[in-house]
C-alpha cells in the first residue's frame, strides 16, 4: 500500500517501440540533470549496435537507434541497471508494474490507515514498499531486494530488522480494563436507568438516585468481572502457529524464530512448512500449498515460480507468490521474502478487521439479535404500561418513572454476557479434560456434531505392527498378547508341532531388524519388528540364533522378487537359505512343506489348502508373509528354489484399547461413526466390524475407491449417509466426504493429524487433531486439540459442548420467563389502575437479584444424565424456538398468577396500599428464584430428579439472593428505600404460597409433558 | 394351435453390465464356498458408470475381500478403461452377517431324516424343461444365441475392436413345431477400441468369419441363403460396456435359462447359495426334465417344482410333456416321484453343490452366468447328467 519508502521511487517506462530499431524511452532522474544526461548518452553509445543516441533534460525522455536486428529490451535492461548504479536506488520498469501513490489513494481509504500510520511512525520502522511482485521474473526480484538465491548476507539482516522492524502481526489487542469497566454503562438499560435517575432527582427524590447509581454500579462491576475472565479465556484461544522458520542466509540453512524473518531473506519450502512472511517462488516443484487462512478456499494450490501474473491477478490466483499465514501441503521450493509482518496480505486483513475482539459465534449472535428483539418488545410493552397508566389518571412523572423502571428490569440485558461466560467457562472446563478448543464457534458445533468421521491409522489403532495370526499347514494359530491360541487355548508352538520351531527361526535370521544396544525395544521397519517379537514370543533367543548361522548374503524384495531371501552358515557345513515375502510368488517356488513326520512333496490339494488360507489371512489382516527355508550343501547363484514351506504369518494394526466400547458410546449419544482409511477394504472391513461402526444386524455399508473426485458429488452425498467406512481414500479425499456430508446437512467432526488433512480439517464443522501426533498444519487448523493423544476424550468434548448449549439455554430459559413475569405484572398493575403493584424500586431490586446470580450459577450446571444417550439437536433449530416461547409465556404467567393471587389476597385483607404491594413484590422475587430450580432441566423435576448432581453454585445464589430479600423487609433503611411494609406471620404463608405454587405448577407440567410423546427437548 | 412359426432368443456377452452383475455376484459366492463350504450368501449387485454397488447377507466362517472380488472380475473382462476401470472405480458395499442357521451345515452325509429338517426358506415356483432341438436337449434358439455371445467372447483376443459387451440374437423357423431353418442372426457389437473403428465391411466380414461360421458349423440348423443375417445395424456403437448402460444382477434370467421357449421363474440364479431353493430347485427341475427326454419318455418335458416356506420338499409337482409324451403324464410323474428327491437337503447333496467351487479351484458358479447355466461347455454341471434317464424307462 505504502510506496513512500525514504526517496520516491523511480519509474522507467518505453513511450514508443513500435519501430524496429527505434525507441523512446523515459529515463528517471534525467529531467534537468544535465550530468546524468552526459554520462548516460556516453554509456548507452558504447552498447553494441546502437547508432545513435539522443536524451533530453527538458522531457526527460531517451531516444535511441539501434540496429533493426537488436531488441529494445536487451538494452533497457543495461540501461536500467546503469541508472541504478548512477542513482543509488532501485529503478522499476513501468511494464513492471508498481503501485504508484496516485492508484493507491483509494486502497488507502479504510479507517485502518490513520492509525497504521501513527503506529509506524511510534515504531520507528520504515515502511514496506509494495511492489506488485507477482508481475515481475524472480530475477528482477531479487535484484530490487538486493537478495540472492542463496540468501542475504549476514550484516544485512540485522540492518533490515531494525530497518523495517519484527516481522509480527498486530494481535488482537484485547480492551482495557477501563474500556471494558466504561462500556459497562454504555448500554440501553443503564441509558434509561440514568433517565430515570434525573427524573428522582427532578422529583427530589435523592434517594432513589442514589439506588439507582447503587444498582448500576453493581451491575457494572459484575459484568466487568464476569467479561473480563471470559474475554481473556477466549483470546488465549487461536494461536498455535510454529514460531520458527528456515531460512537461507549467506549459503547456510539456518532455522530462526518466526519474527526475525526480514525482506529479502530466502524461505526454504518444505512440506508441513508455515510461510512466514509473503514471498516471491524463486523455484518450485510440485509445491502445493494450503492458502485457506488467506482466501478461504479448502483445496491446496499448485504454485509454480514460473508462472508470470498480470497486475490485476487476483491473490488466490498468484501461483508464483507465496503468503504468510499458509502451509505448505506438498512438494517442495524457495522463496525470497518481499513483504513482512503487517505488510503482508494477511497482516492488511487484519489490519482492516483489526478490532479487539475475535468474530462472535453463530449462537452468539442468534442471543444478540434475540436480545435486541426482547429489548424492542420490553420497551413495547412499557409503553403500554405508560399509556395504560397515563389513561387510568396517573401523574406523568410517576407513570415514567415506573416505566422506565419496568424497561430496565424487564430488558433482558445479561443475554449476550452469559452466553459469552458460559462458552468461557466450558472452554475452560474443557482444558482441565485436556481438551483444548482452539475456535469458539467449535463449541456449540461440539454440541450439535451428527457424525464423526475418524482416521483409521493412529487414531484408532496404534499405528504399530504386530503379529496376530500363524498358519501351519495343520494347525491355525491366533496371537494375541505374545501368547499363542488355538481357538481361546493358549498352547506351546514348539510342542505342537516342529515346522514351527523353523519358521520361527526363518523369522529371525531373514530379518534385519536389530535388538536395541541398550535396554528392551526392536530397531527396524514395523513389519520386521512385528516378525521377529513373535519369534521372540515363541521363545527364540535371536543373539544366539544370528551367532550360530551367519549371515552370508541378502537378496532384498525388488520388483521383480516380492520376497527377501538369506543365506546363513549351517553349523555342519551346510547353508541354510531363509525366505519370507509375498505367499504367492513363494508357493511357486516351494517344492515342500514340512510337517510333523518330516518332509512331504507340496501336492495341488495342499497349495490349494494354502491359497485358500492366504486369502483368508489376506482378508482380516494387513500384511500377510510366508515362510519358507531349504537347506543345501554348496552355495548356488538361484537359491530360491526347491524350497520348504513352513507357513504363513498374518499381521495388523493393533487397535487401541477400548475404541469399540467408544463407537458404542457415540452411537448412544445419536452421532454416527464414519472410518476412512488408505487401506484394502477387507481390512477395513474387518476393523470395522470389530469396532461395531454400526449396530448389530444393521448393513455395514463401505466405499472402496481410490478415486473418490472421479464419482459425481451429488452420488457421493447420497452415498455418504449410510456409509460407515471408506476404504482406500487418500488424505486428499477427505475434503470430498466431508463435503458431502455436509452437502446433507450434517454437522460434522473429522480427526486428522497430516499435513493433508489441513483442508479436511478445516472444511469439517468440528476439526480435531490428536496430541502430539498431530502435524504442525493439522494442529493450526483444527478446532479441537486432544491433548492427551487418546480419542476418548472426545466423547468429553461432546459431552461438555453440549453441556454448555444447554446451560446458556437454561440461562435464557430462566432469564426470560423472570423477566416476562414482571412484565406481566406491571401490564396487569397498569390495567387495573389504582396503586402500582410494584413501584421502581422495587423493580430495580428484583432485577439486581434474580437476573444476574442465578443466571450465572444456571449456566455453571452439571451435565444432565441423559446428555450422551440422546441425539444430538438440530443445528437449525434457533436456540430458543417457538414451542420454547410459548413454554415461556406459560411459566411466566403461572409465576405472575402465584404474585397476583397474593396481591389479590392482601388487597381483600389490606386493601390498596405498601402491605398488599410488599406480599405481591415478596411473592414475585421468590417465585423468580424459585424458577431457577425449574430451569435445572428440562427433563427431570425437584420432584424427582433422578439422581441429577445438585448444583452448588446455584444453591449458593439463591441462598444469597433470598437472604438479600430477607434484609430487604427486615432491614429498616433498606425497606424505607423499598418502600416495603413489615411482613406478618399469615403474611408470610401466603408469599410461600405464592412463591411456591408455581413451581408446583410448572413442575408437574414437566412431568405431564414427558408423558406426552411429543419431546420437549427438541431443540 | 399354430406349429409354424418363428422364435427368437436373446442372449448377452459377459461384459454386458447386466451379465457382468451376475458374475460378480457368483464370484462372491464362489469366494466364500470356495473357504467354507457351508456358507450361506446373498450377493447383489448393481452397476453403473465408474460405480458398482454390492449387496450381500451372508453367514459364514469364510473371509472374503468382496470389493477386491468384484474388482477381479471387472477386470476379466477387460474393458477399455474409458468405459470402466477396474481400479478406479468406486466399489460401495452393503455388508451384513448373519447368523448359521441349520441349513449351513455339510450335506454330503445327511441321512434321510435330516434332510426332512431341512425346509426351505423361500417360496417359489420353478420350471425345468427340456427338448430333442439339440443333443444337449435343450431349445435350439438359445442354444444358438448363447453361442453367438461365448464365441463373441473367445474372438475378443482376434478382433482387437470388439468390446466385451455385444448382444446377439438368433430367429429359429418352426414348422410342425419342429425347428426347420434359421430364419435371422443379429449381432450388436460394441466396437470401442480408441484406436480403430472398423469399418462396416471389416466387421461383418470378420464376424462371419470369426464368429458366425464357427458357431453353426456344429449347429443342426445352418444358415442359408434367405437367412437375414444383421449386424450393427445403426452402426458401430462406440461406447459399450457401463459407460453407456447400466446392470443389475438377475436381469437376464431369460438367456440364463430356456430363452423364453419355456417357462422360468423370474427370480435370479445368480448371487445365491446353495441353500436358496429358488436356484437350486431350477437346476433339479432341469435334471428332472432332462432325465424325462432322455429316457425316451417324451419329446420335450417341462417340470414344475412349487415349494413352500417350512417344508423340506415341494409341495407340488407338476409336469407337462405337451402331447408328446410316451405314456401318460400321471405315469411318468409317478415315475419322477419315485426316483428323484425335489428336497433342498438332497438337491444340494446329490449335486454335491457346496463343495463344486473348492473343487474348481475356486471358479464355478461365476462361470454359469457367461457359458450358460443349462447344456456342456466345458465344464461339468450335476444337473445336466442323465444319470437317472435309466431308472425312469
Amino acid at each position: 500500500m505504502q510506496s513512500a519508502t525514504d526517496r520516491p521511487p523511480l519509474y522507467l517506462s518505453v513511450l514508443h517501440e513500435h519501430v524496429a530499431g527505434r525507441g523512446r524511452v523515459k529515463i528517471p532522474g534525467l529531467y534537468r540533470n544535465e550530468q546524468l544526461r552526459e554520462e548516460l548518452e556516453a554509456y548507452v553509445l558504447g552498447l553494441d549496435d546502437v547508432r545513435s543516441v539522443r536524451a533530453s533534460t527538458l522531457t526527460g525522455n531517451l531516444i535511441i537507434e539501434y540496429a533493426s536486428q537488436q531488441e529494445l529490451e536487451n538494452y533497457l535492461r543495461g540501461i536500467v541497471r546503469f541508472l541504478e548504479a548512477e542513482l543509488g536506488q532501485p529503478v522499476l520498469r513501468r511494464s513492471e508494474g508498481i503501485d504508484r501513490p496516485g492508484k493507491t489513494a483509494k486502497l488507502k481509504k479504510p479507517a485502518a490507515k490513520a492509525k497504521k500510520e501513527i503506529s509506524a511512525d511510534e515504531q520507528g520502522y520504515q515502511a514496506q514498499a509494495q511492489h506488485f511482485w507477482h508481475t515481475l521474473p524472480h530475477s528482477r526480484v531479487l535484484e530490487i531486494l538486493d537478495s540472492a538465491e542463496d540468501g542475504l548476507p549476514a550484516n544485512a539482516v540485522s540492518q533490515r530488522l531494525a530497518r523495517f522492524g519484527p516481522n509480527a502481526l498486530v494481535h488482537y489487542r484485547n480492551r482495557s480494563p477501563l474500556q471494558m469497566v466504561l462500556q459497562q454503562f454504555a448500554s440501553a438499560p443503564v441509558a434509561m436507568l440514568g433517565v430515570s435517575a434525573a427524573i428522582s432527582i427532578a422529583t427530589g427524590g435523592l434517594a432513589d438516585a442514589a439506588v439507582i447509581a447503587v444498582v448500576v454500579g453493581i451491575n457494572a462491576v459484575i459484568g466487568y468481572f464476569t467479561e473480563k475472565s471470559a474475554e481473556e479465556t477466549i483470546s488465549a484461544l487461536g494461536q498455535l502457529t510454529p514460531d520458527t522458520a528456515t531460512v537461507i542466509r549467506a549459503g547456510k540453512t539456518l532455522e530462526i524464530p518466526l519474527h526475525e524473518v526480514v525482506i529479502g531473506d530466502v524461505l526454504l519450502l518444505a512440506p508441513g512448512a508455515y510461510i512466514p512472511a509473503d514471498a516471491r517462488l524463486l523455484n518450485s516443484n510440485r509445491l502445493s500449498i494450503d492458502e485457506s487462512p488467506l482466501t478461504g478456499e479448502s483445496l491446496p494450490v499448485s504454485k509454480n515460480f514460473a508462472f508470470a501474473c498480470q497486475n490485476e491477478t487476483a491473490l488466490a490466483d498468484r501461483l508464483n507468490m507465496v503468503y504468510m499465514g499458509t502451509m505448505v501441503t506438498g512438494g517442495n521450493g524457495k522463496a525470497v521474502v518481499v513483504s513482512t509482518g503487517r505488510y503482508t496480505e494477511i497482516g492488511k486483513i487484519q489490519e482492516l478487521v483489526g478490532e479487539a475482539r475475535p468474530p462472535e459465534t453463530p449462537m452468539q449472535k442468534q442471543i444478540d439479535t434475540m436480545g435486541m428483539q426482547l429489548a424492542l418488545f420490553s420497551s413495547g410493552v412499557c409503553a403500554l404500561v405508560f399509556a395504560v397508566g397515563l389513561v387510568r389518571g396517573r401523574p406523568l412523572l410517576e407513570m415514567l418513572m415506573s416505566a422506565i423502571s419496568l424497561a430496565v428490569a424487564a430488558v433482558p440485558e445479561g443475554l449476550p454476557a452469559v452466553a459469552t461466560t458460559t462458552l468461557a467457562l466450558g472452554i475452560k472446563d474443557m482444558q482441565r479434560h485436556k481438551v483444548l478448543i482452539r475456535q469458539l464457534p467449535a463449541v456449540e458445533n461440539l454440541g450439535s456434531v451428527q457424525v464423526i468421521c475418524l482416521d483409521k491409522t493412529g487414531t484408532l489403532t496404534l499405528n504399530k505392527m504386530s503379529a496376530v495370526a500363524v498358519h501351519g499347514l495343520e494347525t491355525v494359530l491366533q496371537v494375541r498378547h505374545g501368547r499363542f491360541l488355538q481357538g481361546e487355548e493358549a498352547v506351546d508352538l514348539y510342542a505342537l508341532n516342529p515346522a514351527f520351531k523353523r519358521m520361527m527361526e526363518v523369522l529371525v535370521l531373514c530379518n534385519e531388524s536389530k535388538l536395541a544396544e541398550h535396554g528392551q525395544g526392536l530397531i527396524g521397519s514395523p513389519t520386521e519388528n512385528a516378525l521377529m517379537q513373535l519369534a521372540m514370543d515363541a521363545g527364540e533367543d535371536v543373539r544366539d540364533l544370528r551367532g550360530r548361522y551367519p549371515l552370508l548374503k541378502t537378496d532384498y524384495r525388488a520388483e521383480d522378487r516380492p520376497y527377501m531371501v538369506t543365506v546363513h552358515m549351517a553349523v555342519d557345513g551346510d547353508y541354510l537359505v531363509a525366505v519370507k515375502g509375498s505367499p504367492l510368488a513363494m508357493l511357486d517356488l516351494c517344492k515342500w512343506h514340512e510337517t510333523s513326520d518330516g518332509l512331504q512333496p507340496l501336492s495341488d490339494e495342499t497349495r490349494e489348502k494354502i491359497l485358500v488360507g492366504n486369502e483368508r489371512l489376506g482378508a482380516d489382516s494387513l500384511r500377510v508373509l510366508g515362510v519358507a527355508y531349504r537347506l543345501m550343501n554348496e552355495l548356488a547363484d538361484d537359491s530360491a528354489a526347491d524350497l520348504i514351506w513352513l507357513g504363513l504369518v498374518g499381521m495388523e494394526d493393533m487397535m487401541r484399547p477400548g475404541m469399540a466400547e467408544l463407537m458404542q458410546e457415540f452411537h448412544d449419544a445419536g452421532i454416527a461413526t464414519v472410518m476412512i482409511t488408505g487401506d484394502q477394504s477387507a481390512t477395513a472391513y474387518s476393523v470395522g466390524r470389530r469396532l461395531g461402526l454400526k449396530g448389530e444386524n444393521e448393513p455395514l455399508e463401505m466405499v472402496d475407491s481410490v478415486h473418490l473426485e472421479k464419482l459425481n458429488p451429488q452420488v457421493l452425498a447420497g452415498l455418504v449417509n449410510t456409509t460407515s467406512i471408506f476404504s482406500r481414500v487418500s488424505p486428499a479425499h477427505k475434503l470430498r466426504i466431508v463435503e458431502a456430508l455436509q452437502l446433507n446437512g450434517k454437522v460434522v467432526a473429522m480427526t486428522g493429524d497430516g499435513i493433508n488433512d489441513g483442508p479436511a480439517l478445516k472444511a469439517a464443522n468440528v476439526g480435531v487433531t490428536l496430541g502430539d501426533k498431530g502435524s504442525d498444519v493439522a494442529r493450526s487448523i483444527a478446532d479441537v486439540v486432544l491433548e492427551e493423544d487418546d480419542l476418548s476424550t472426545m466423547i468429553t468434548a461432546i459431552r461438555q459442548g453440549r453441556t454448555i448449549y444447554d446451560n446458556i439455554r437454561k440461562s435464557l430459559h430462566f432469564l426470560l420467563s423472570t423477566n416476562l413475569s414482571e412484565i406481566e405484572v406491571m401490564l396487569v398493575s397498569a390495567m387495573i389502575g389504582g396503586a402500582e403493584i410494584l413501584n421502581p424500586m422495587q423493580l430495580l431490586w428484583i432485577n439486581l437479584i434474580t437476573d444476574i446470580f442465578p443466571g450465572l450459577a444456571l449456566a455453571l450446571e452439571p451435565p444432565e444424565g441423559n446428555v450422551l444417550k440422546r441425539p444430538p439437536r438440530d443445528p437449525n433449530q434457533p436456540i430458543v424456538s417457538p414451542k420454547d416461547y410459548a413454554k415461556l409465556l406459560r411459566e411466566s404467567s403461572v409465576i405472575s398468577a402465584g404474585a397476583l393471587g397474593v396481591y389479590g389476597y392482601s388487597l381483600l385483607r389490606y386493601g390498596m396500599g405498601p402491605k398488599a404491594s410488599t406480599n405481591a413484590f415478596m411473592s414475585l422475587t421468590l417465585g423468580q428464584l424459585l424458577q431457577a430450580y425449574s430451569c435445572r432441566s428440562e427433563q427431570t423435576s425437584v420432584f424427582n430428579p433422578q439422581n441429577r448432581e445438585s448444583n452448588r453454585y446455584l444453591d449458593n445464589a439463591i441462598g444469597f439472593s433470598v437472604l438479600l430479600q430477607i434484609l430487604a423487609v427486615t432491614v429498616p433503611a433498606l425497606r424505607g428505600l423499598l418502600r416495603l411494609a413489615p411482613v406478618g406471620p399469615v403474611d408470610l404463608l401466603a408469599i410461600l404460597a405464592g412463591a411456591g405454587l408455581p413451581l408446583v405448577v410448572n413442575e408437574s407440567a414437566k412431568i405431564s409433558n414427558k408423558r406426552n410423546p411429543v419431546r420437549e427437548d427438541a431443540a | 394351435m399354430i406349429s409354424d412359426f418363428v422364435f427368437n432368443s436373446q442372449s448377452v456377452t459377459a461384459g454386458h453390465p447386466d451379465r457382468m452383475c451376475d458374475i460378480v455376484s457368483d464370484a462372491i459366492i464362489d469366494a466364500f464356498l470356495r473357504q467354507d463350504p457351508t456358507s450361506r450368501i446373498t450377493a447383489e449387485c448393481a452397476l453403473s458408470r465408474n460405480i458398482l454397488f454390492l449387496a450381500a447377507r451372508y453367514a459364514s466362517d469364510a473371509v472374503v475381500d468382496i470389493p477386491e472380488t468384484a474388482r477381479k472380475v471387472i477386470e476379466n473382462i477387460g474393458y477399455w478403461p474409458e468405459d470402466f476401470n477396474a481400479a478406479d472405480c468406486t466399489v460401495v458395499t452393503s455388508l451384513i452377517e448373519q447368523q448359521k442357521s441349520s441349513r449351513e451345515t455339510d450335506f454330503s452325509a445327511l441321512e434321510d431324516d435330516e434332510i426332512e429338517q431341512i425346509t426351505v426358506s423361500h417360496q417359489s415356483t420353478l420350471f425345468g424343461y427340456a427338448c430333442r432341438h439339440t443333443p444337449e436337449l435343450m431349445p435350439l434358439p438359445i442354444t444358438l444365441a448363447n453361442a453367438l455371445a461365448r464365441r463373441l467372447h473367445l474372438v475378443w483376443d482376434t478382433l482387437d475392436y470388439i468390446s466385451p459387451d455385444c448382444t446377439t440374437q438368433v430367429g429359429v423357423e418352426f414348422v410342425d413345431n419342429q425347428p426347420k431353418r434359421i430364419h435371422s442372426i443379429t449381432l450388436i457389437i460394441g466396437c470401442d477400441n480408441p484406436d480403430k473403428t472398423p469399418t462396416q465391411m471389416t466387421m461383418e466380414e470378420d464376424l462371419r468369419h470369426h464368429v458366425i461360421a464357427p458357431v453353426f458349423a456344429q449347429a443342426p440348423l445352418q444358415p442359408d441363403n434367405l437367412t437375414k443375417i444383421v449386424i450393427n445395424p445403426s452402426g458401430p456403437f462406440v461406447r459399450s460396456g457401463p459407460a453407456a448402460h447400466s446392470g443389475m444382477t438377475g436381469r437376464k434370467s431369460d438367456s440364463d435359462t430356456y430363452g423364453s421357449f419355456a417357462r422360468h421363474s423370474g427370480a435370479a440364479l445368480s448371487g445365491k447359495s446353495p441353500s436358496r431353493i429358488d436356484r437350486v430347485g431350477v437346476y433339479a427341475a432341469r435334471h428332472a426334465a432332462k432325465n424325462i427326454v432322455a429316457a425316451g419318455l417324451a419329446e420335450q418335458c417341462e417340470v414344475q417344482l412349487s415349494y413352500s416356506i417350512g417344508h423340506a420338499g415341494p409341495v407340488s409337482v407338476l409336469l407337462n410333456t405337451q402331447g408328446t409324451g410316451k405314456l401318460d403324464d400321471h405315469e411318468i410323474r409317478k415315475r419322477l416321484l419315485r426316483h428323484f428327491d425335489f428336497r433342498l437337503g438332497a438337491i444340494v447333496r446329490d449335486f454335491n453343490l457346496r463343495q463344486l467351487p473348492a473343487l474348481h479351484n475356486g471358479v464355478f458358479y461365476q462361470r454359469l452366468p457367461a457359458i450358460g447355466h443349462f447344456g456342456e461347455h466345458g465344464l461339468v454341471l450335476p444337473w445336466e447328467n442323465t444319470d437317472k434317464a435309466a431308472l425312469l424307462r
